[in-house]
């Protein structure tokens, strides 16, 4: 009888311990995720998990783990991001999860991908922050921020569509473009920047309204710069030229303005764009036919 | 801890920040009206007005449209022709006017005063200005007009002779034939 027992005690364990290498367990794992459960500590959870990972190395739940635990901290403390890295270890660490998860278990799969477009989506606002607020001639950084995201957007399970994204990014840098000008309006080279961005957002999307309408916008407004520029200094010749120079503007702006009046949503700031564009071109029939027209639809302004 | 995780994935899931919309501003300045008051120094400039006229102020009057009183104001207020510092005034109507104007811009929509605004100025070697078609065959000295879009003008330089006002080379040059 007591021989028995021990029998099957060994068997117990063996079928245990095979089952354990066959089927793959993560015991240590999922003590640190029961003690996460109850203290929601991350950066505790941590460090428990550095310390038994060693030993359950092989488990794609185990680097899943990781991956979520490191992903928890930088939500904690995103501050500190730069320095530990939470964010990049993170992919990484599902990375490898996904490289172990040989069944395919279908749970662990979406719980990662949903964890990489956590992560990914905090990289891309990342960029979109950095495009809003570079110092002027570092726009690299931003660059660089994009760059980063999307080389993580590629390798997630479910890429985000990255026309959308990059369209938006290059927006924000268009936009800080806009303040540098605004900023000191002699510096003329910031709105060349801007539109330039503008017009390849619009090659890439030419039913953009946002883009054509600021790209129509963007060209006006450097034709009334230069005019603004004339003063008593201007020899007469000169200043015939600057008038040509701000007419050839005026009319790149005017199919911008066109497009935008006629397949985008109405708005104040389309009418204003497409009547003052027609009457600095000369048409004073249309300005003031869509002046009236601008006064019928926005009383208040 | 995978339905913990779910859940806590799913509540923070693509939350791309968005600054929404964001349309550059337009410049609101008339560009035409700047232009001519553009020209309006460059007349003042380059003409030559008779010798007695050229003591104290050299005094510029602009009837209707504020755009190219301001603009001017702005831009050549503080400016000299020769030694005479610009004077500028803007004027709603003839009884307005100083007794000895160098210069007088009437905008269209004043085009109502043209006639006894001639009356009061006659002899007086003051350039008029105007910018509505035909004015210069009711005696405009110069007149304003739209070419392809660009601010030009046409000028009656015998009028000008008659009444003493000598066009200057580059004057002459830009202007566009009636």
């Amino acid at each position: 009888m007591a021989r028995q027992s021990v029998i099957s005690i060994i068997t117990l364990v063996v079928t245990m311990v095979l089952s354990a290498t066959l089927l793959g367990q993560h015991p240590l794992t999922d003590q640190v995720v029961a003690q996460y459960e109850m203290d929601k500590n991350p950066l505790k959870s941590l460090e428990q998990m550095r310390q038994i990972f060693p030993v359950e190395k092989n488990e794609a739940y185990a680097h899943f783990t990781l991956g979520y635990l490191l992903k928890e901290c930088y939500k904690t403390q995103p501050e500190t991001d730069t320095k530990e890295q939470y964010r990049e270890n993170a992919l990484l660490a599902f990375e490898e999860a996904l490289r172990l998860n040989a069944t395919r278990d279908q749970s662990l799969q979406d719980n990662i991908n949903k964890a990489q477009k956590f992560i990914v989506s905090t990289l891309y606002n990342d960029a979109l922050l950095k495009a809003k607020q570079f110092q002027m001639g570092n726009e690299v950084s931003a660059d660089a921020a994009y760059d980063y995201f999307e080389s993580w957007n590629k390798k997630s399970l479910t890429p985000q569509s990255s026309r959308a994204l990059r369209i938006e990014f290059e927006k924000k840098k268009a936009e800080r473009y806009y303040e540098f000008w605004e900023s000191d309006a002699q510096q003329i080279q910031w709105l060349n920047l801007c539109v330039q961005l503008y017009e390849k957002i619009l090659r890439e999307d030419p039913t953009d309204c946002e883009a054509m309408n600021n790209t129509a916008i963007i060209y006006y407004n450097i034709g009334v710069f230069k005019i603004k520029q004339i003063d008593a200094n201007v020899e007469f010749d000169a200043l015939m030229k600057i008038q040509d120079d701000a007419l050839a503007l005026f009319h790149q702006a005017l199919p911008y303005a066109q497009a935008t009046f006629a397949d985008c949503p109405k708005s104040a700031t389309q009418y204003k764009a497409l009547m003052f564009i027609y009457r600095a071109i000369g048409n004073d029939e249309r300005f003031l036919q869509l002046q009236q027209e601008y006064k019928n639809q926005y009383p208040e302004d | 801890m995978s339905k913990t995780i779910l859940k806590l994935s799913l509540v923070l899931l693509g939350m791309f920040i968005s600054f929404g919309l964001l349309a550059q501003k337009i410049d609101e300045s008339d560009t035409r009206s700047m232009m001519e008051a553009n020209f309006l120094y460059q007349f003042a400039n380059n003409n030559q007005w008779p010798s007695s006229m050229k003591k104290g102020s050299f005094k510029i009057v602009i009837m209707g449209n504020e755009a190219v009183y301001e603009h001017f104001v702005a831009k050549y207020k503080n400016q000299t022709i020769g030694l005479q510092p610009i004077e500028v005034m803007q004027s709603q109507s003839t009884q307005q006017l100083p007794g000895q104007v160098h210069l007088v811009f009437v905008d269209k929509t004043k085009k109502a005063e043209w006639n006894q605004l001639q009356k009061l100025l006659k002899d007086k070697s003051t350039l008029m200005v105007s910018n509505w078609d035909g004015a210069l065959s009711t005696g405009a000295h110069i007149n304003f007009k739209s070419v392809n879009g660009s601010v030009r003008y046409e000028l009656n330089e015998v009028a000008m002779n008659e009444d003493q006002i000598q066009p200057g080379i580059k004057i002459m040059q830009w202007r566009v034939n009636q």
